[in-house]
């Protein structure tokens, strides 16, 4: 399922609805979140669990706050599944939806910055 | 302008990092700054933040590693941890550790953390307060600077005074009343190392007998009838300070003994109570009691006495410290006029021949109770004689007190008389019945007397 919406209202609340702040908020997660992904696909290949959870920890509060709930889902069933240990095939499956999603999410949100103003 | 809140927020994740940075630095009065790793935050733990919050797991090392390591550096810098996970052991694992709060990732950490800053920054205002008066009291209590006395005897007690700063001895200071006992005891007391602990000072003499117990070392709920609540007692009160037992010649032979057991063990034990607790306090007796003669009366404890006795001080009456009578009494001038906003007033020759006739049984509590009173009864910008007046004592054991000649007792009569009837010498002469050339010769003589 194709999810192709991000909602950041919680970005621009916690924000304080700084235009500013919230791109280079934004520019950070486009940096930033497809080495992480890269990153928790090479822990996990290598069963590296605890860093696998670890990443996908890292990357909750920025993806909370893009209001993307397929990414939403997909981070923290990877959290969930790596965290039991038990299906490390799994977990690679769905670290490449999530680095597939990840990239629709980047794409929304160059479109979203695009806009002269966000708030 | 007023330094900022530092902010040490240390965090691996970048983006988090930066959304709280940004939130603490929304606040101009606050400053953050931002680590992504720990080992980063140590390295400037120097500059001394106002607080730090930590990820609970950094890439680098885990909180509970971290704040074993900043409580080390410095326990007093509050530290917060910020987790993903709400996990309670965790949280009450790294709050007993020493960490000041736990909170967890959410849309309140920001609100919460706002929180917690304003409450510390009270704390840290209030701390600030607290040493402040700190300073001040003990700038109050140095004695080198509030303690007049040029008088050999008086140079003996600051000797004594120095060498009981310097130790951690026990010290017994005696003395009249008014003498300037608790005086002394806080001047030793913030001249010390234990300055910055409490000073608990106990009248023993105003306590009931039936309290002194309870009233020293506390009490456990229901150990006696109106004991609804545990309560501590002073020398808990004062532990890490200095306890003052002024009156210590009245304390009743059985508390003599639980006096003498906490001087040997270092420890009490409240009243209904089973367990002791252990105690660092500094003791400081005082009495007006000669206790050499008490304990010949068998009204004190031998071995209470040799362990009390440490450093005897002992304080001479005011009559006997000759010009710093004089001096004090400027002192007591220059604190009056300070604390009722008035220019100081200063002190006629003869007002101060005056006071130096004076005998003070009350000593320097008199002393400064009659400055006071000039100083309120003077109407221009000196202490005249007439603005000196000495309570007249009804006792004739108070006016006997000083022992002195009949020739001393016999001028004092005539100053007292030829006061109270404004120098008319015929009326003195009438009241005391004696002829007015006694007077004339006995102000000869007073006269020569002086000069001498």
């Amino acid at each position: 399922m194709i999810n192709n919406e991000i909602n950041i209202d919680r970005l621009i609340i916690a924000s304080n609805k700084d235009e500013d702040f919230i791109r280079s908020m934004l520019n950070l997660f486009i940096d930033r979140t497809p080495g992480i992904v890269n990153e928790m696909k090479e822990a996990c290949k290598k069963k590296d669990h605890l860093r696998t959870v670890k990443l996908a920890h890292q990357l909750k509060p920025s993806v909370d706050m893009m209001g993307n709930d397929r990414l939403r889902e997909l981070l923290l069933n990877i959290y969930e599944i790596t965290k039991g240990e038990s299906n490390c095939k799994k977990s690679l499956e769905l670290i490449d939806t999530l680095s597939i999603q990840t990239n629709i999410v980047i794409d929304l949100i160059k479109e979203k910055l695009k806009q002269q103003k966000l708030t | 302008m007023p330094e900022k809140f530092k902010v040490f927020i240390v965090e691996d994740d970048e983006w988090y990092l930066k959304m709280l940075t940004y939130h603490v630095d929304l606040n101009p009065e606050n400053i953050a700054e931002g680590y992504l790793t720990g080992k980063e935050v140590l390295k400037n733990l120097h500059r001394r933040p106002d607080l730090i919050t930590l990820d609970y797991s950094l890439g680098d090392s885990n909180a509970d590693v971290l704040i074993d390591k900043i409580i080390e550096f410095d326990a007093e810098i509050p530290v917060v941890i910020i987790s993903g996970q709400e996990n309670v052991s965790t949280a009450l694992e790294l709050l007993k550790k020493g960490a000041y709060d736990y909170i967890v990732k959410n849309d309140d950490t920001k609100d919460r953390l706002w929180n917690i800053i304003k409450h510390l920054k009270e704390n840290v205002g209030l701390k600030k307060e607290i040493t402040q008066l700190k300073q001040e009291v003990t700038r109050k209590y140095d004695f080198s600077k509030k303690m007049v006395g040029d008088s050999p005897a008086m140079q003996k007690v600051f000797n004594l005074m120095q060498k009981a700063i310097n130790s951690n001895i026990t010290v017994s200071i005696t003395g009249e009343t008014g003498t300037g006992k608790e005086m002394v005891a806080k001047g030793i007391h913030y001249g010390s190392k234990r300055k910055n602990g409490p000073f608990v000072a106990v009248n023993m003499a105003a306590i009931p007998t039936e309290l002194v117990e309870s009233e020293l070392f506390g009490h456990e709920k229901g150990s006696f009838t109106g004991a609804t609540t545990k309560r501590i007692g002073k020398f808990e009160e004062a532990n890490g300070g200095t306890i003052f037992l002024d009156e210590i010649g009245d304390l009743n032979l059985n508390l003599q003994s639980k006096i003498l057991r906490v001087l040997q063990e270092r420890e009490i034990t409240k009243v209904g109570g089973n367990t002791s607790n252990a105690i660092d306090v500094r003791i400081i007796v005082a009495t007006h009691k000669d206790l050499m003669e008490e304990l010949q009366k068998n009204n004190f404890r031998e071995d209470l006495y040799y362990r009390l006795l440490g450093l005897p001080i002992k304080l001479p009456p005011l009559k006997d410290r000759g010009n710093d009578i004089v001096k004090l009494a400027q002192q007591f001038i220059k604190d009056f006029s300070i604390e009722n906003e008035i220019e100081p007033l200063s002190l006629n020759p003869d007002s101060a021949k005056k006071l130096i006739s004076y005998n003070y049984p009350g000593n320097v509590r008199e002393l400064k109770a009659i400055i006071d009173l000039a100083i309120v009864m003077a109407d221009g910008n000196e202490i005249l004689p007439e603005n000196i007046i000495f309570t007249p004592r009804q006792s004739i054991a108070t006016i006997l007190h000083s022992e002195k000649s009949l020739r001393i007792y016999t001028y004092e009569i005539i100053r007292f008389f030829l006061e109270k009837y404004n120098h008319n010498i015929l009326k003195v002469a009438e009241v005391l019945d004696i002829g007015k050339s006694t007077i004339y010769r006995l102000l000869k003589e007073m006269e020569e007397n002086d000069q001498q």
